[in-house]
């Protein structure tokens, strides 16, 4: 059967129920919402104006940047090493510490933040840890606060960039690092000379995929950051089911797709060019 | 060569920290569907199954768990058939633009899944279909084909395409070669992508909170409106239970399919 | 062994992995300006050795003595030694240039300096314009030609060998080889060289080091491992041979072997260390055994033989051949004589001397040349 007839279902599929409905969301937003009455006819930019010039809109999307190249950084420093160790350990544990890795990621997402509201609150462990140990003397605000998110996202989010890093440790030829060494280079010259730089292309996807999906999050969010904190997926979440303006909702998933598809593009023009040099 | 012992040792010892990092809202939400009090306390003030006894004796949850199962098989059985066909053609088919195809396919992993969520929401009520199961099914299929794609892929790739060509000229027409040669040697493949697919389907809150009609419930959304509306151990207890399963069937996946690979 | 100090010397170095053992207690020199040769089978241990020499395998227990100072403890990148790697290791984001340049770079070397080396040595290997490429663009031999480079520019103290030839076509295989000779006369800097080909090992190396299962079977000049092997391993892995089981009959002016079954002996060279009675094994090279109608009557070792297999392979009739009492002889014959066909009866005939005794595996066997076994 030819490629493309075997093609069809799957291309079928994302065409019509993906494709088609995010583009009619683009009519939509140019649209007015007047409450109690529905969606009135007429073109106007009203919904986009006001999203990138209110302060209250421009405050959510600066959150919600801010949370991604946080998360990004932070997944990206905690999870290298570990990376590092599950590409190169000869430990027979290997394949199951990587399992390990994975399980968090396969493990709903609710309850892995719900997990964290444990942990985050007043009474909570971490603040009970916290004041046992004599680092604060009251309770530190951990829920509905920057940093109550960046713990959750980071979390969720570690295993990805870890598993993107270690295809990309693996990648390396083993030999390179010990030519450097014997060429006279210290473990910490080799690693930053030979080791870092090829690990280039994968911490770049790695950083991407983090930081996409962390700006895209809804769930943990909502759930750390509860009602009043929002970040922009929260936005739309209330504006479509409670506020019923889908006007300015379909305006608002709009700017954060094409956010997402910007970096998408940067991060390919970016991996041709560090690919090239590779 | 000490330097390098301690090396090996802090990196030992990072490592070890960050999968204590990485287990620790698990073992909290553990212990804590244990306890005897009526809010969630960690460590548990004293223990007790009566949680666990009242998830399950719950209609509402029990409706939830089934709801769930169900679409994650039907998404299940949808993403495979489209996923592996895509694959084949992607690996063993020349298709102009190939990459350009697999990049579009690939494309609900990244992209916002609230987006996907509103659109279907406006989309389904144009077309009357709000709260239908196939729309919801459909709009899981969206989401899981990318994991099947991936993993059958990954299979695909490792597979000689020489032994369908054997097949072929010993008789053997196409999709005789297909189901007798190739799709044995990439079941590993197959079954990783189908427990990807059943996985994300079954844990998916973005797209279907959006979608879910009246008399609809899955599992995942329900925990999540009832800790909107404050928490307490039973919410733990299914969690839990959630963890549990999903625990052995990880390990499972990992003994008789080598998971590891496809992740 | 030579009265100066070698350039480097093991001394009882051992390595397991596990339950296998690696390296079992080997201990070899290298003289300055040397080329050694470690020859073996895969999973020998010599990749092993290697990789304990250069620092990058720490081993269980042995030194490391370089130019008489002991480096067993000394980290990898501070022993100035060169490292050629069978995968060649070049560094794929830098160019031919900077790869090349790593080492001096490490070193310090001053860019004043640095430029003019890095040129030399790559004009030395042939590559001069080549220096902006990156190892990708280059053919298998052209990378080869820049790992030498890479680890000849900073004038190591010794340059090991890790297999380096084996990813290249035959033809490339020999003109490297020559290459690599070339180099070594020219900078005369002593070289550790690994490998599983006998005839790379016999071609290059001023002394080879036969080495099964992590430990020395022999080490001697090509020759005399060829000629003279210590062990039936080192008979069996130099080249094809004939083994002809039986008892040492007599010692004296020569040594005569009643072979097995009753019917034939063969007449050897005496060899010192062997008894009257001991089973041995009469050992003959395939080109060693000459074959046609009989040149003078009452020469040893003349024997019936009936043609049961030929091949022609270019430079060499291959044949084998049946003798009398049933026992079947591998010969090489030189291609310009004429072919001999199956069924034909002839004669064979060799040299005492070209007949290696070997004692039956087993039974130890004292020194055939001088260098021993490197104990």
């Amino acid at each position: 059967m030819s490629g493309w007839r075997l093609l069809v279902p799957a291309l079928l599929l994302l065409l019509v129920v993906f494709v088609a409905p995010v583009g009619m969301l683009v009519p939509t937003s140019l649209r007015s919402y007047v409450p109690l009455v529905g969606i009135t006819g007429g073109v106007t930019a009203r919904n986009y104006v006001r999203l990138l010039t209110d302060s209250y809109y421009l405050e959510i999307i600066g959150r919600t940047l801010a949370l991604g190249l946080g998360v990004t950084c932070a997944t990206l420093i905690i999870g290298y090493p570990v990376a590092f160790f599950l590409a190169r350990t000869r430990s027979r544990w290997r394949n199951w510490l990587t399992i390990l890795v994975v399980f968090p990621l396969m493990l709903n997402l609710v309850v892995r933040t719900f997990g964290w509201i444990a942990l985050l609150a007043q009474n909570g462990l971490v603040n009970q840890a916290l004041q046992a140990l004599g680092v604060v003397d009251g309770p530190v605000k951990l829920l509905f606060n920057f940093a109550g998110l960046m713990i959750g996202l980071t979390h969720i989010f570690l295993p990805f960039m870890v598993l993107v890093l270690i295809g990309a440790i693996q990648n390396i030829p083993r030999d390179v690092e010990d030519a450097a060494r014997v060429l006279g280079a210290s473990w910490g010259s080799a690693f930053l000379r030979v080791t870092l730089p090829l690990s280039a292309p994968g911490i770049l996807s790695g950083s991407i995929l983090v930081f996409v999906l962390t700006i895209s999050a809804l769930v943990t969010p909502r759930l750390l950051g509860g009602p009043t904190y929002q970040v922009m997926s929260t936005l739309i979440y209330d504006e479509f089911l409670q506020r019923l303006n889908w006007p300015a909702g379909s305006a608002q998933s709009l700017l954060l797709t094409a956010m997402v598809l910007v970096l998408i593009y940067l991060s390919g023009r970016l991996a041709r060019r560090t690919g090239a040099a590779a | 060569m000490t330097a390098a012992r301690l090396r090996t040792w802090l990196l030992r010892a990072w490592v070890a920290l960050v999968f204590g990092f990485l287990m620790l809202p698990v073992v909290v939400i553990a212990l804590a569907s244990f306890s005897r009090t009526s809010y969630l306390t960690v460590p548990p003030k004293g223990l007790t199954l009566r949680w666990f006894a009242a998830v399950l004796a719950d209609p509402e949850y029990v409706h939830a768990i089934v709801f769930s199962v169900l679409l994650a098989l039907g998404a299940t059985i949808g993403s495979l058939t489209a996923g592996v066909a895509a694959s084949f053609a992607l690996i063993r088919r020349r298709v102009a633009g190939g990459p350009a195809v697999a990049a579009f396919l690939n494309a609900p992993l990244v992209f916002p899944g609230v987006v996907v969520g509103v659109a279907l929401l406006q989309f389904y009520a144009l077309l009357h279909m709000n709260g239908t199961f196939v729309g919801l099914a459909l709009a899981h299929m969206v989401i899981t084909v990318p994991y099947v794609v991936r993993a059958v892929t990954a299979s695909l790739q490792g597979a000689d395409p020489e032994l369908e060509h054997a097949a072929r000229v010993l008789g053997a027409s196409g999709p005789v070669a297909f189901f007798t040669v190739t799709l044995p040697l990439i079941r590993p493949g197959v079954a990783a992508g189908a427990l990807f697919s059943f996985i994300v389907s079954f844990d998916n809150v973005p797209v279907s909170i959006f979608l879910l009609g009246a008399g609809q419930m899955t599992l995942p959304v329900k925990i999540f409106t009832a800790i909107e509306y404050g928490v307490d151990p039973s919410i733990a207890a299914i969690s839990t239970m959630l963890i549990v399963l999903t625990g052995l069937g990880l390990a499972v996946a990992e003994r008789w399919l080598g998971f590891h690979r496809f992740v | 062994m030579s009265g100066a100090a070698p350039a480097l010397a093991v001394r009882r170095l051992r390595k397991s992995f596990g339950t296998v053992v690696a390296v079992d207690g080997v201990s070899l020199d290298a003289a300055p300006g040397e080329f050694l040769a470690l020859l073996g089978p895969s999973g020998c241990g010599k990749s092993t050795l290697l990789r304990m020499v250069a620092g990058l395998v720490e081993p269980d227990g042995g030194e490391v003595v370089l130019a008489g100072e002991d480096i067993t403890r000394i980290a990898v990148h501070q022993r100035n030694l060169g490292l050629v790697f069978q995968s060649y290791a070049l560094f794929p984001h830098m160019t031919v240039f900077e790869n090349v340049a790593f080492g001096l770079r490490r070193r310090s070397v001053p860019p004043p300096e640095l430029g003019p080396r890095v040129e030399r040595m790559l004009e030395l290997v042939r590559l001069g314009p080549l220096g902006a490429r990156h190892p990708r663009e280059l053919s298998g031999g052209q990378q080869q030609r820049v790992a030498l480079a890479r680890a000849l520019v900073t004038e190591p103290r010794v340059l090991l060998l890790d297999e380096p030839l084996s990813n290249l076509d035959a033809l490339l295989r020999e003109e490297m080889r020559v290459e690599l000779k070339r180099l070594q006369e020219r900078l005369g800097t002593t070289m550790i060289f690994v490998t599983h080909d006998q005839a790379e090992a016999l071609i290059l190396s001023d002394r080879v080091v036969v080495m099964e299962a992590g430990r020395v079977e022999q080490i001697g000049r090509p020759e005399e491992v060829y000629r003279r092997p210590a062990t039936a391993f080192v008979a069996r892995f130099l080249g094809r041979a004939n083994f002809l089981a039986g008892t040492l009959a007599e010692i004296g002016s020569a040594a005569v072997v009643a072979l097995d079954g009753g019917e034939l002996s063969v007449v050897a060279l005496p060899r010192p260390g062997l008894e009257r009675g001991q089973p041995v094994h009469a050992v003959i090279r395939q080109e060693a055994i000459r074959l046609g109608p009989a040149a003078e009557a009452g020469r040893p070792n003349q024997f019936a033989a009936t043609v049961v297999f030929h091949a022609f392979a270019g430079q060499a009739h291959h044949y084998v051949v049946q003798l009398g009492d049933g026992r079947e002889l591998e010969i090489a014959a030189p291609g310009s004589a004429p072919p001999l066909a199956r069924g034909v009866r002839t004669r064979v005939e060799w040299s005492p001397e070209d007949v290696i005794l070997l004692p039956v595996p087993g039974t130890p066997h004292p020194a055939l040349s001088p260098e021993g076994r490197g104990l």
